[in-house]
């Protein structure tokens, strides 16, 4: 086995087929300690379900993946629970608990694992709720009064009640005002400054791929296109990367 | 990921104290750290210096709880803070975004409180009757509507429906009737046998069966089966704002979605109802020929003589009413569905529970009209 340091994630060869669909062929992909690493690729390219796989929710049919330089299914289940300790994940559609209100779905996490006095878990709540930008009512709402930008706040906010050291995050600034959305770009950097953050974040937002990433992975063709720092990405040759980081969009932010 | 732990010092010397704080202050430590935070003495006499410089890891939770423990310390100037880049980086993080947490919803006394839950339930129920009532026209209108314009009757929908919740259902119906046929007879015969009329277990049968069993029988199972699956296709389709696209679309969920229900339903549960009567009939008129040695000839024939023109009709006849009352309140308590799956599961027992009561209450009250008008 290859040395493993320096790498939060490793995935190998993944083949993953959902239905009799194969979404990944040989799929390979690093993320290194402390980095955020943007992946970005056409809507349907199996972004989120990449994701899915690297936390355990979906079974590939072969290749291997590493978490903290563990194979995920080889741990036993009890350590498989102190990984996903470790792991904040943000799902695309928020996955917030329905009949909770916003609150108690930000201490579940807390609550699962370790056992604090109420009043501490509310004083988290509410430092992780003002963290992601929300108002201190929002915290006795039900996720159904919510926007759908505000859920995703929360859900944000559920992903980093434990202070993870690995944050996953599937479209975070989707459906946030441009305000938000580069508030929330900052805290990402400081959560990761001040906490050595390791991020795996699916975006199409190209601002937030300018301003935080350290290291952009394109997926495509059922693989890994290319994956390197933003200009190794940028000079990649390959219609589609070429069309993503110098189209219009693209240009009108590089201007 | 191996976590040592943390720790909190406090020593004193004539002139000041000195605090300090070292290794893991992160959210592993917490339920250690944190009563060591609540026990320290507050001692505002002497200068308090603090050390942070030894804390190898904090998170965001173990940095609340250093700005408590300042807090609780009276610390005013910074100077008395010693501490490393990364503690100050991440403190200073938490203090921008900290604030005093929420206040709990005030507490009022107990007796307030129940008040409260009356009035609010009170006009929740007020509220659910006048829904109910709306509900019930909104769906008058539409069918009057839709005899007045059939195209816009939806007849695959209609078709699938009645495969769904009539079709698919006939197997467990006839299971069923033709088992609780059997029950009937067994009693009957060995009740009535006591009398020496034996003979009349057939009349038993033919008036329970084809009156009251075969009807109820189908009803309630419909009424778990189908009512249920109503509310919960309606309420996931509430949940997940399909509703709204629908009527975004034009196309109106009363007609898409409650009409095909209801009169598939209707058109449905008659033909289960005479289904389970044959098969009740069958079952009864096996256990008789079996325990009693009636044949089935002599069976038959006293069975048409029990038989008064009504029978049999009364019991089809409530068929189309239960069936409506289980598609009303299923469609009904599907919409009703709102926020979370707690509330879809809610509606869903609702839904099943409600029409079964319903569709009790309503038998009774057939039998009193029945009883009144002398059949
Ligand atoms: N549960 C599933 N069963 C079958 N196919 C799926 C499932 N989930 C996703 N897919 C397919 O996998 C592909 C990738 O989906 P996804 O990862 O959600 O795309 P994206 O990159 O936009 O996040 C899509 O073609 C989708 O149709
Ligand atoms: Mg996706």
């Amino acid at each position: 086995m290859t040395t493993t340091k320096g790498c939060t994630i490793k995935v190998c060869e993944l083949v993953i087929r959902l239905g009799d669909f194969t979404i990944h062929d040989g799929l390979s992909l690093q993320v290194y300690n402390g980095e955020i690493t943007s992946v970005v690729g056409a809507s349907g390219t199996g972004k989120s379900v990449l994701l899915k796989t690297i936390i355990g929710l979906i079974k590939p049919i072969k290749g291997s993946i590493e978490i903290f330089g563990q194979d995920y299914n080889k741990l036993s289940s009890s350590e498989a629970h102190e990984v996903r300790r470790h792991c904040g994940v943000l799902f695309q559609d928020g996955a917030l608990f329905g009949s909770l209100t916003v609150n108690e779905n930000i201490q579940i996490p807390i609550k699962e694992h370790f056992k604090l006095p109420q009043k501490t878990m509310s004083e988290l709540s509410a430092l992780k709720l003002s963290m992601v930008g929300l108002d201190a009512d929002v915290g006795n709402k039900y996720p159904s009064e919510l926007s759908g930008g505000m859920r995703k706040r929360v859900g944000l906010a559920r992903a980093l009640a434990l202070d993870p050291e690995l944050l996953f995050l599937d479209e975070p600034t989707a459906g946030l005002d441009p305000i938000g959305a580069a508030a929330f770009d900052q805290l990402l950097l400081e959560l990761q400054e001040n906490l050595h953050l390791t991020v795996f974040i699916v975006t199409h937002d190209l601002d937030t791929i300018y301003t935080v990433s350290n290291r952009i992975a394109v997926l495509g063709e059922k693989k890994l296109l290319v994956s390197g720092t933003i200009d190794e990405v940028r000079s990649f040759d390959h219609p589609w990367v070429q069309d993503y980081f110098h189209g219009q969009r693209s240009r009108a932010i590089n201007q | 990921m191996a976590t040592t732990i943390g720790w909190l010092k406090v020593g004193r010397t004539e002139k000041s104290r000195q605090v300090s704080a070292g290794g893991f202050w992160t959210i592993d430590q917490l339920s250690e750290l944190q009563p060591a935070v609540d026990r320290l003495k507050i001692d505002g006499t002497v200068a308090t210096d603090i050390d942070f410089k030894q804390i190898e890891r904090m998170d965001t939770a173990g940095a609340c709880l250093a700005v408590r423990l300042l807090d609780r310390l009276e610390v005013k100037s910074p100077q008395q803070v010693h501490a490393n880049e990364a503690v100050d980086s991440i403190m200073a993080t938490v203090l921008r975004y900290k604030r005093s947490a929420a206040s709990d919803p005030a507490e009022s006394n107990a007796l307030i409180k129940i008040i409260e839950r009356i009035g609010k339930a009170t006009l929740e129920a007020l509220d659910l009757t006048a829904c109910f009532v709306v509900f019930i026209g909104n769906i008058t209108r539409h069918l009057l509507g839709t005899v007045g314009r059939p195209v816009r009757f939806r007849f695959s929908q209609t078709m699938t429906q009645i495969e769904l919740s009539g079709f698919n259902a006939i197997p467990i119906i006839s299971l069923i009737s033709f088992l609780i046929g059997i029950v009937i007879a067994y009693q009957g015969a060995l009740q009535l046998g006591k009398l020496g009329a034996d003979i009349y277990t057939i009349d038993l049968l033919a008036v329970t069966i084809l009156r009251e069993m075969g009807i109820l029988l189908a009803a309630v199972v419909i009424a778990g089966r189908s009512g249920s699956t109503f509310a919960a296709e309606i309420g996931s389709m509430k949940l997940n704002e399909e509703l709204d696209a629908m009527h975004t679309i034009g196309m109106n969920p009363m007609e898409v979605l409650v009409l095909p229900r209801l009169i598939g339903l209707t058109l449905s549960l008659p033909i289960l109802t005479l289904i389970a009567n044959f098969f009740g009939v069958i079952g009864g008129g096996l256990m008789v020929w079996l325990v009693m040695d009636i044949s089935p000839t002599l069976f038959v024939i006293q069975f048409i003589n029990s038989l008064s023109p009504w029978t049999f009709w009364i019991g089809i006849m409530k068929a189309p009413v239960f069936a409506a009352v289980i598609a009303v309140i299923g469609c009904y308590e599907g919409m009703q569905v709102s926020g979370s799956a707690e509330s879809l599961g809610a509606h869903t027992t609702r839904a099943v529970v409600e029409s079964i009561f319903l569709i009790i209450v309503f038998d009774a009250l057939f039998s009193i009209f029945f009883g009144v008008i002398g059949i």
